[in-house]
């Protein structure tokens, strides 16, 4: 059985890190429904629906898979942003990064992730990751509703 | 009532108890004596009354007898005619009547016979007159009268035989009279003997009470005093008096009591006196000593054996003199004949042997008892106060020394500022020898304006009886000088001061040097906060460490891994292995990366202390490496351990590095043996080991063995980046211990660590 697949958000500036991303979800048949942004700026405008991104089909994505390192916007001010914003704050937010600083996870816990993943070195197991977390958020997990309403103050 | 009766009695005054004791026989005596008088009145009364009637009969028969030899008279008479025939006659007519007033008398008392004696008086003198009558008539001559004789005859007879009959009544009477009273005199008699006999057994009664009260109340105390007396004389022991009556004997056993008690309370004195004397002759710690004049002790208190060590029987087996030091014995000798010769002896002091032939000082003070020719000594051992008194003079020396050859000037001023002692170094300074410097001021050493400045200063530390520090500045000829001086108060013991001394350093030269370490200590502040900005840096660095230079690697190592699935036939053997390659080494960087960077962080991330035990920590490694020993033999030796003070996280992280190289260099072997156990080390440490039976090292490189990336094998006989052990000491040490190795090529090798045991250690 195949269940729905949601569309995923991958917000990374390197370009090898994309395509080796694509190449681990593309083993399991996910690459297709994956939208690539390539900076903090362009991930919030792609959520926003505006800028370039302001004819996209509607809805959130399912999941944001989130690089730290990025130019512009980091990957920690994406998280803040988002967790501040309305109608975005319930996204699936999953940090894909190569830091295993303290500090950074510390950080990205209190801003409110779901999830906190270092990109193994060896590409095997980069694989295995990225699958596991395509396969768990984008099919295994119930994503909130689409359009979530102003909670009742 | 009887006890009482005892109690009175025995109260009783002495006197009072032998009047009583004298009058209780006596008083049966007296009324016996007093009855038996009246007795013999009454017996003599009686027996006057029965000699009165015996002589009454007597009387009686003589007058019968005279009235009968009167008669015969006068018939011889008238028939002879003779007139000597009348002598009875005239003898009766003479004596009849005295014997009649005598009858009269003698039956006065007796009315029972007086009344009969009476009426015969009468008759006897008729019958005398008869007579007289026939006398007068003379003998017959004429026979004319013839007549009247016969008649006269005829009445003489009647009468003559009335008296007869009244006599022999009479008679009767007297008889009767007589018995009755002889029965009278033997009652008297009877009566007297019985009271005689009472009062004698009354009296002997009395006697025996008598004595009785005499004996208890007098003689048996006075005996049991007498005994208490005599046992006292004896010298045994006083006892009690067992008397305290009111009267004489009690008062007696009373004062005996008390002069017992005084000279048992006088003995008792006399004996702890001696008591006394023989405990501080014996306690004393000072020798104590009697001698004669002979040279001999005559005895010696412990203290001597204690000091010197001779028993009392050694020291009094010799002439004192003879244990002197052969120095000293001279003097000693001279000293005891002054004494002897009644001269008061000097302390003296001489070495005298010790039984260990070892010599002490003493000190002897000895006064000479002439009477007694004794010698009593007190000696003192001052063998440790000439020590002391030696060392002081030595220490004297040594601070003479110490003073003379300090680089600071010392000096001593007293109150008024004069100077009383100056060190070399101050004679230097102002070129004056103490000698010199005696009795001046610092006036004579500086301009007035400078001497006053300091008087004030010592003034004030005098005043404030505390030492006080301070930065002085002089003019020399040189220039100026800067001294740091501390002065201080000397006190006389109780606190008063007498003087105040002074320190001087000069430190021109160290205040130069300070100011050039004030410039080297901002130039060092400058550059810790370069040095501060290089750590930020770092930090930043190893940031992107973990991050940038992680990418590229993943990327190498991710493309490598595409090339080999999408083009692995077009690669042919030699270009896949090529590829494998890429990606092993990729992955092996990734691991050199992270283990830095792990090893970095340990170095910077706080440690969060707990008592963790030993024990449970291993067996968890264990557990967590029991993977990797699957198929293997390993013989492992745990042994117990106690709880160490530290880091739990970072301790199990350097049990796992610890044991994971024992199980990775023990692999070669057929059979593993791992050993992990603990040793007490320094203070407040253990020494925790793991030894292992593995390839060993050779101890030349046992230092490189914790360096980061030292590895004394290649990598492709035993994997690994080389940082763990570096890790074990980098963790170790923060905890403030230490580590090293001990091994030996293919024999093994053993791995220590030293933990706190406590909080507080490290």
């Amino acid at each position: 059985m195949i269940a729905e697949v949601k569309r995923i958000l991958l917000a990374e500036d390197d370009p090898n890190d994309v395509e080796l991303t694509l190449a681990a979800l593309a083993e399991h048949r996910l690459a297709n429904e994956v939208d690539v942004v390539r900076d903090g700026e362009q991930a919030l405008e792609y959520l926003e629906c505006r800028g370039a991104y302001a004819g996209r089909p509607g809805g959130n994505p399912a999941l944001l898979l989130l690089d730290l390192k990025m130019p512009k916007r980091d990957g920690l001010e994406v998280l803040q942003a988002i967790r501040r914003h309305d109608a975005l704050r319930m996204i699936p937010v999953v940090m894909l990064t190569s830091s295993r600083e303290e500090q950074d996870l510390i950080r990205s816990y209190e801003l409110g992730v779901n999830a906190y993943v270092v990109k193994p070195v060896a590409f095997p197991d980069f694989v295995h990751a990225v699958r596991q977390i395509g396969i768990f958020w984008a099919v295994i997990n119930q994503a909130p509703p689409p359009h979530p309403h102003r909670r009742p103050m | 009532m009887i006890t009482r009766l005892h109690r009175i009695w025995a109260s009783l005054p002495l006197r009072t108890k032998g009047l009583v004791v004298v009058a209780i026989p006596l008083l049966p005596l007296v009324v016996t004596t007093g009855i038996l008088s009246r007795g013999d009145r009454r017996v003599e009364a009686a027996q006057d009354a029965q000699t009165r009637v015996f002589e009454t009969r007597d009387q009686l028969e003589a007058a019968l007898t005279l009235l009968i030899d009167a008669d015969t008279a006068v018939r011889g008479y008238l028939l002879t005619g003779r007139p000597d025939q009348l002598d009875p006659y005239w003898r009766a007519q003479r004596t009849l009547p005295v014997a009649l007033a005598r009858l009269d008398a003698l039956t006065a008392a007796e009315p029972v016979i007086h009344g009969p004696l009476l009426a015969l008086a009468p008759v006897i003198r008729q019958r005398m007159r008869a007579l007289d009558r026939l006398v007068r008539l003379g003998p017959p001559g004429a026979p004319g009268e013839q007549p009247d004789y016969d008649r006269a005859l005829d009445r003489s007879k009647a009468l003559m035989d009335e008296i007869r009959a009244r006599i022999a009544s009479l008679g009767r009477l007297a008889g009767r009279l007589e018995s009755e009273r002889r029965a009278q005199t033997r009652a008297a008699l009877r009566d007297v003997l019985e009271v005689a006999a009472a009062g004698g057994v009354f009296g002997l009664i009395g006697g025996v009470i008598a004595m009785l009260l005499f004996t208890s109340g007098v003689s048996n105390r006075v005996g049991l005093i007498a005994a208490a007396a005599d046992s006292l004389a004896r010298g045994e022991p006083a006892q009690a008096v067992p008397d305290q009556e009111g009267d004489e004997v009690g008062r007696l056993g009373l004062r005996l009591q008390e002069a017992f008690a005084l000279l048992l309370a006088r003995d008792d004195e006399r004996r702890r006196a001696h008591e006394d004397f023989d405990r501080f002759f014996e306690v004393s710690p000072v020798m104590l000593c009697i001698a004669g004049g002979d040279g001999y002790f005559r005895r010696v208190n412990p203290a001597w054996t204690a000091r010197l060590g001779w028993t009392a029987e050694e020291l009094l087996a010799v002439p004192y003199a003879d244990r002197a030091h052969p120095e000293d014995r001279e003097a000693l000798l001279q000293e005891l004949s002054r004494l002897l010769s009644g001269r008061s002896m000097q302390a003296y002091e001489g070495r005298y042997t010790c039984r260990d032939g070892s010599y002490r000082w003493l000190r002897w003070v000895a006064f000479h008892h002439r009477d007694e020719q004794l010698i009593y000594g007190v000696v003192r051992d001052v063998t440790e106060r000439r020590r002391a008194v030696a060392a002081l003079r030595a220490s004297d020396a040594r601070l003479q020394a110490i003073l003379n050859n300090s680089p600071a000037a010392i000096y001593v001023k007293d109150l008024d500022g004069r100077f009383v002692l100056v060190n070399r170094e101050f004679e230097r300074l102002f070129g004056r020898t103490q000698a010199q410097l005696q009795g001046l001021t610092d006036e004579a050493l500086h301009d007035p304006a400078e001497a006053a400045r300091i008087r004030r200063d010592d003034l004030e530390i005098l005043r404030a009886g505390r030492p006080r520090e301070l930065e002085e500045r002089v003019p020399f000829a040189d220039g100026e000088h800067v001294y740091m001086s501390i002065k201080f108060p000397l006190d006389d013991g109780t606190g008063a001061p007498v003087a105040l001394c002074g320190i001087s350093v000069d430190i021109t030269a160290r205040t130069h040097a300070e100011e050039s370490v004030r410039t080297l200590n901002h130039a060092l502040s400058l550059r810790m906060a370069d040095l501060s900005v290089a750590n930020r840096e770092l930090e930043a660095f190893s940031y992107s460490v973990s991050h940038d230079l992680r990418a590229p690697l993943r990327h190498v190592a991710g493309f490598a891994a595409l090339l080999t699935q999408t083009s692995s036939d077009a690669l042919g053997e030699d270009g896949r292995r090529y590829v494998r390659t890429i990606a092993e080494s990729a992955d092996r960087m990734g691991r050199l990366i992270d283990d830095l960077l792990a090893f970095s962080r340990m170095g910077r991330v706080d440690l969060r202390r707990a008592v963790v035990p030993l024990r449970p920590l291993v067996d968890d490694v264990l557990a967590e490496l029991r993977a990797d020993v699957v198929g293997r033999a390993v013989d492992w030796t745990v042994h117990a351990m106690p709880s160490v003070y530290a880091d739990p996280a970072m301790l199990r992280q350097v049990l796992l590095n610890l044991v994971d190289n024992a199980l990775k260099y023990t692999r070669p072997r057929e059979r593993a043996e791992i050993e992990i156990g603990s040793r007490p080390a320094e203070d407040g440490f253990v020494a925790v080991y793991v030894a292992d039976n593995g390839v060993g090292f050779d101890m030349q490189y046992a230092d490189k063995l914790f360096g980061v990336f030292q590895r004394l094998h290649r990598a492709d006989q035993f994997e690994g980046t080389g940082i763990g052990l570096a890790n074990v000491r980098r963790i170790v040490q923060r905890h403030g211990g230490r580590t090293w190795a001990e091994g030996a090529v293919d024999r093994g090798a053993c791995f220590w660590v030293t933990l706190p045991v406590t909080e507080g250690r490290a």
